[in-house]
């Protein structure tokens, strides 16, 4: 069931792209659902571009940056952070799942935290109802 | 030139890859994609000899390349050089050992590895090439922005490191002379241009205007009023530490002084300000040499003194001034049966009553005011405090290169607690000067003036001030300054702003590669 699911990840390419080298350099890989979107900053990220990337049919988008309080661009991961919590609200009101987005902040050191969340995230979204999207745009 | 994408497949099957019909699967998946121009097989990277090939390779008309390897040596890619026909910023490197599945026996899949290679082609065929520009710097000076003795400290340690330092410093101080440093006293900071390496300072200088060159700008934490007072007895005058030249010019006697390091101390605010100890010491001692009082007494938290300071201290105390120490629990009352303060001397273990007809405390050592940090134009967060940049800069280093930051406004630290930190600060800056270029970033935002609404968002949003507005009245993006994070092309109303090589087309390319090859 899993290995049907579409998550795009929107990864920003300084402490998290490390995090995910340590993870696989300790043997933990990306499940194949997965596929990575490089940003230089998770506040590049815009939300037409969230949904836009639900609407291509993703079952679910997770936006991973760096700590609040440690970003490599300062503000960048606050930013997004906002941008998601709106995006949530948004889903809510045009009656798709909000669990559909989510955000993780994670430091440049803990991989295997990173891929928790992931699986985490898979897991999440595989006991949803399919994407009504799925197929839509082909 | 085609904007065809080179795919180098390394043949690293001995380490873990892929087997070789796996592998003739790959090429043909790859084949039809329209990005992808041609795909070559090469020998291994980790092979010496065999990278000497990469050099000379057939590139089959195609201007941009993806090298594919596995291997545990992740910095492997980044040694290859390939032809001059494909520019170094349109090259990517993809180690496939990062996403090969769990286990030994488990094969990487092939679907999968052509999805990633097809979504980097995707977003690499829309990509343009860049490069980072070196900037020399135009001066060798750097400025020391503040007065007190951190300032003083910060100055000496960077003059000692052979760098040229000017202080530049609110107060008068005619006096004063330092070994290879040139002091501008009496400056009233004005604003500050230019980009890192190439800073201008203008400030006033008794009303007119002048202007000075930095490389690189060191700024510390003092002058900034509070409207602080204590609290008001009609017996007890009170007068702020930066006035008390004028009080001995005009004469008045006092039966006794109080000098405090801190306000604080008799607001019982939890803040505490950053006493300007030189600048208090001299004080004390110029009260007992012209004799206005009786008794001239230091009360302070803390007594705790290195270099420069301590010979401050041995001074005053060798003139008469008598130092008093409190504890934070038991902190010093102004009496309301006469002019006294009252202490819990620690050493004695009772109250000590201190005639105080004045209380001098001083009132400027506190954070910048915000109407300065908006004059300097410098990155600073919602709160007005300048940014500093997190660990992995370094101390001290804001987030602007070339603006340095020591003492209160960086680390929220009191002098003494900061005293480590500076020769991490001065370090930092040595390295900085001694580099003697400022590098920018190729890949930076671009703004559409047509688009522009002058809104100010970007000017607002960019963490590094790097947005401003033209004489057009259109924004307008210092490349110097900008590092590429894109935080103002996502504010942006209008969509305006493009970052180059992370544009919307290029990210929905590649969404829309990895979607469809998935569905």
């Amino acid at each position: 069931m899993t290995s049907k699911l579409n998550i795009v990840a929107f990864v920003c390419e300084n402490h998290v792209l490390s995090a995910l080298k340590a993870a696989s350099t300790a043997g933990d890989h990306l499940p194949e659902s997965v596929s990575i979107v490089k940003l230089p900053c998770t506040g590049r990220l815009e939300t037409t571009q969230i949904l836009d990337t639900l609407r291509e049919g993703a079952d679910g988008v997770a936006i991973i940056g760096c700590l609040e309080e440690n970003c490599y661009h300062d503000i960048g991961s606050m930013l997004a952070r906002g941008r998601v919590d709106r995006m949530k609200e948004l889903l809510k009101d045009i009656g798709i799942e909000p669990d559909r987005v989510e955000m993780f902040n994670i430091a440049s050191v803990s991989g295997s935290l990173l891929m928790l969340r992931i699986s985490q995230f898979e897991t999440k979204l595989a006991s949803l109802p399919s994407t009504p999207f799925k197929g839509v745009m082909k | 030139m085609s904007k065809k994408t080179l795919v180098i497949l390394s043949d690293c099957s001995s380490c873990i890859g892929l087997g070789e019909s796996e592998l003739d699967n790959i090429l043909s998946l790859l084949k039809q994609d329209k990005n992808i121009g041609a795909i070559l097989r090469m020998k291994p990277v980790c092979d010496r000899k065999a990278r000497k090939e990469y050099k000379t390779l057939d590139v089959h008309g195609c201007d941009r390349a993806i090298i594919v390897y596995w291997c545990s040596m992740e910095q492997i890619g980044a040694s290859i050089t390939l032809p001059k026909k494909i520019h170094p910023s349109l090259v990517e490197t993809l180690n496939m050992s990062l996403c090969s599945p769990k286990g030994k026996n488990e094969r990487a899949n092939p679907e999968r590895l052509t999805r990633i290679i097809k979504e980097i082609a995707a977003r690499l065929s829309l990509a343009e090439p860049v490069k980072d520009r070196q900037i020399k710097f135009s001066s060798s000076e750097i400025s020391v922005i503040g007065s007190s003795d951190q300032a003083i400290k910060a100055a000496k340690a960077l003059a000692l490191h052979g760098i040229k330092t000017k202080l530049i410093v609110p107060q008068s101080l005619p006096n004063v002379k330092l070994e290879n440093i040139e002091i501008i006293d009496g400056a009233e900071i004005n604003g500050l241009s230019g980009i890192p390496g190439n800073f201008k300072i203008s400030y006033f200088k008794k009303g007119e205007r002048k202007e000075t060159d930095a490389a690189g700008i060191l700024l510390m934490s003092e002058r900034c009023l509070v409207d602080v007072r204590p609290p008001a007895n009609p017996r007890i005058k009170f007068v702020p530490l930066e006035q008390f030249e004028d009080h001995v010019k005009s004469g008045s006697r006092a039966k006794g002084i109080v000098f405090f390091d801190d306000l604080g101390s008799l607001t019982s605010t939890t803040d505490q300000s950053i006493p300007a100890w030189h600048i208090l010491l001299e004080s004390a001692k110029t009260a007992v040499t012209n004799k206005i009082a009786d008794s001239v007494c230091v009360v302070a938290r803390d007594v705790k003194a290195s270099g420069l300071l301590e010979l401050a201290w041995k001074e005053a105390a060798e003139a008469g001034v008598k130092f008093i120490r409190y504890e934070d629990k038991a902190r010093p009352k102004i009496e309301k049966s006469g002019p006294f303060v009252s202490v819990k001397d620690l050493v004695l273990g009772e109250s000590l009553l201190i005639p105080a007809d004045i209380i001098v405390a001083p009132i400027t050592s506190r954070p910048w005011e915000p109407s300065f940090i908006e004059k300097l134009f410098i990155p600073s967060d919602w709160n007005f405090r300048v940014r500093s940049r997190g660990p992995q800069r370094g101390l001290g280093q804001s987030t602007c290169d070339g603006i340095f930051l020591f003492g209160y406004s960086a680390f929220g630290k009191l002098t003494d607690q900061a005293y480590p930190d500076l020769g991490s600060v001065v370090s930092q800056i040595s390295s900085f000067m001694r580099q003697g270029y400022h590098v920018a970033k190729g890949a930076v935002a671009e703004i559409n003036e047509e688009k522009c609404s002058a809104c100010y968002t970007c000017v607002r949003t960019c963490p590094y001030r790097a947005a401003t507005m033209n004489a057009s009245w259109k924004a307008e993006i210092v490349s110097e300054k900008c590092a590429g994070c894109g935080s103002c092309v996502a504010v942006c109303p209008s969509k305006a702003i493009e970052l180059k090589n992370c544009t919307r087309e290029q990210i929905k390319s590649q969404i829309e590669t990895s979607l469809e090859v998935a569905i």
